[in-house]
């Protein structure tokens, strides 16, 4: 009869805690050659023109990303920013911000990026301004519209480059002296801004 | 030279490690259906052939106790049981067949907090989106030719969260909490593998979680 991995697992205990080697269950799929080549670039190729096999589809894929972000929005629009909708706001943007630099637009990642990081720091983010959060999805929509797939274009940068800068402004505002725990994390180095009534 | 599976794996006798793709067993879980597709598309790439998909943690864990996957990637952010809770529920000693199973979180939440987070849930291998076939493959490696022990606390179980050894530590051993502390001293043998190095699978535990790589981007501790 065959053990169990816990059955096979060998443990030693210590005072408040056990030490426990699992059986090297994987230890079968390592094989040695003397073959000569880059077996892991090999690998690694093969794995990214698989991925180039279905890049055609990855446009279609970008943009229902998008109208999953835009229902979104919508339903925000339409319901006011309760913490529900902007959750769903939040997890929309992530999906996007995780995929789109695979899906071939990875200025529309950074942005959802932002929108993200906005939504996640912000104190109260049903005080975000509704306006700052619909330039986010309005950008994101426009840089798959127009096929922007450099972080380089000159325009889409600029779009960026501004929201990011709004976004920092406003957490810097927001968190006070706090925002310097994040502000090592922000995509672009921002002045924080002081706060109204000298805060 | 060593082991070093960022330098293509290869050893400096001339002898070159492979993984048999095509045979570790996948479970892919992530609600959404395109990641999903990207992630059984890289991994056709490297050769796996056997890949289940799951659509969210609950279904990621009836797929995992269906089918006793090797590996399991997987997402955070899901609906009903998300990444982490998935992780935890498979992580419960006993409650599963394989709670040892290697689970990498692949996740847009790349800040340090929530790789911690997924760590001291029982995360072998944590990977930022945008997932890249390299960073993807360097952690199937990862956990093939350097799997980790296990630890048990009252309050933690999963793969060492301790990636490297100092082999000229001997103060206190911190997982004992301050009160508990005991100095513990390097044993002869420890000592030996350390210094002299040796095939992984004659080292003794705190040898084998030994990493010569560089310390990945991945969950550390």
């Amino acid at each position: 009869m065959v053990k169990s991995p816990i059955q096979q697992a060998e443990e030693t205990k210590f005072s408040d805690h056990t030490m426990i080697v699992p059986p090297h269950r994987l230890k079968s799929v390592i094989t040695h050659t003397t073959e000569q080549g880059d077996f892991a670039m090999d690998v690694v190729a093969r794995a990214e023109a698989a991925l180039s096999e279905i890049k055609h589809e990855f446009r279609s894929w970008m943009s229902s990303e998008c109208e999953a972000l835009e229902a979104a929005r919508n339903e925000m629009r339409s319901q006011g920013p309760s913490a529900e909708a902007l959750q769903k706001v939040s997890l929309a943007a992530h999906e996007i911000k995780g995929h789109a630099a695979v899906l071939g637009f990875p200025l529309a990642g950074r942005i959802a990026a932002i929108l993200c990081r906005l939504l996640a720091y912000a104190p109260n983010p049903q005080l975000v301004p509704l306006a700052v959060i619909e330039s986010h999805v309005d950008a994101i929509r426009a840089v798959v519209r127009e096929q922007i797939h450099s972080i380089n274009d000159k325009t889409g940068k600029e779009i960026f480059e501004r929201l990011t800068l709004i976004v920092e402004t406003f957490l810097s505002q927001e968190l006070g002296e706090a925002y310097a725990n994040i502000a090592g994390d922000a995509p672009l180095a921002v002045q924080p801004a002081k706060r109204a009534g000298g805060k | 030279m060593g082991l070093d599976p960022r330098e293509g794996s290869v050893r400096g006798d001339g002898i070159m490690i492979r993984i048999e793709f095509h045979r570790l067993r996948f479970l892919v879980v992530d609600d959404n259906m395109h990641m999903r597709r990207i992630v059984r598309q890289l991994l056709h790439g490297f050769g796996s052939r056997e890949i289940f998909e799951a659509e969210d943690g609950a279904a990621g864990l009836e797929a995992f106790n269906g089918h006793n996957p090797d590996i399991v990637i997987t997402d955070w952010a899901m609906p009903i049981l998300d990444g982490l809770e998935l992780t935890q529920m498979i992580r419960k000693p006993d409650a599963n067949a394989n709670p040892y199973v290697p689970i990498i979180m692949l996740s847009g939440h790349s800040e340090k907090s929530r790789v911690m987070q997924a760590r001291d849930a029982g995360v072998t291998e944590f990977l930022a989106k945008p997932i890249a076939a390299k960073a993807l493959y360097e952690r199937i490696l990862s956990i093939v030719l350097n799997p980790r022990p296990f630890i048990r606390t009252a309050t933690f179980f999963g793969p060492d969260r301790r990636r490297n050894v100092n082999p000229n530590y001997t103060g206190p051993e911190r997982r004992k909490g301050k009160e508990g502390g005991e100095t513990i001293p390097v044993t002869p043998l420890a000592s030996q593998v350390l210094h002299a190095g040796g095939p992984a699978e004659q080292r003794p535990m705190a040898a084998s979680s030994v990493r010569r790589t560089p310390r990945s981007a991945g969950a550390t501790g």
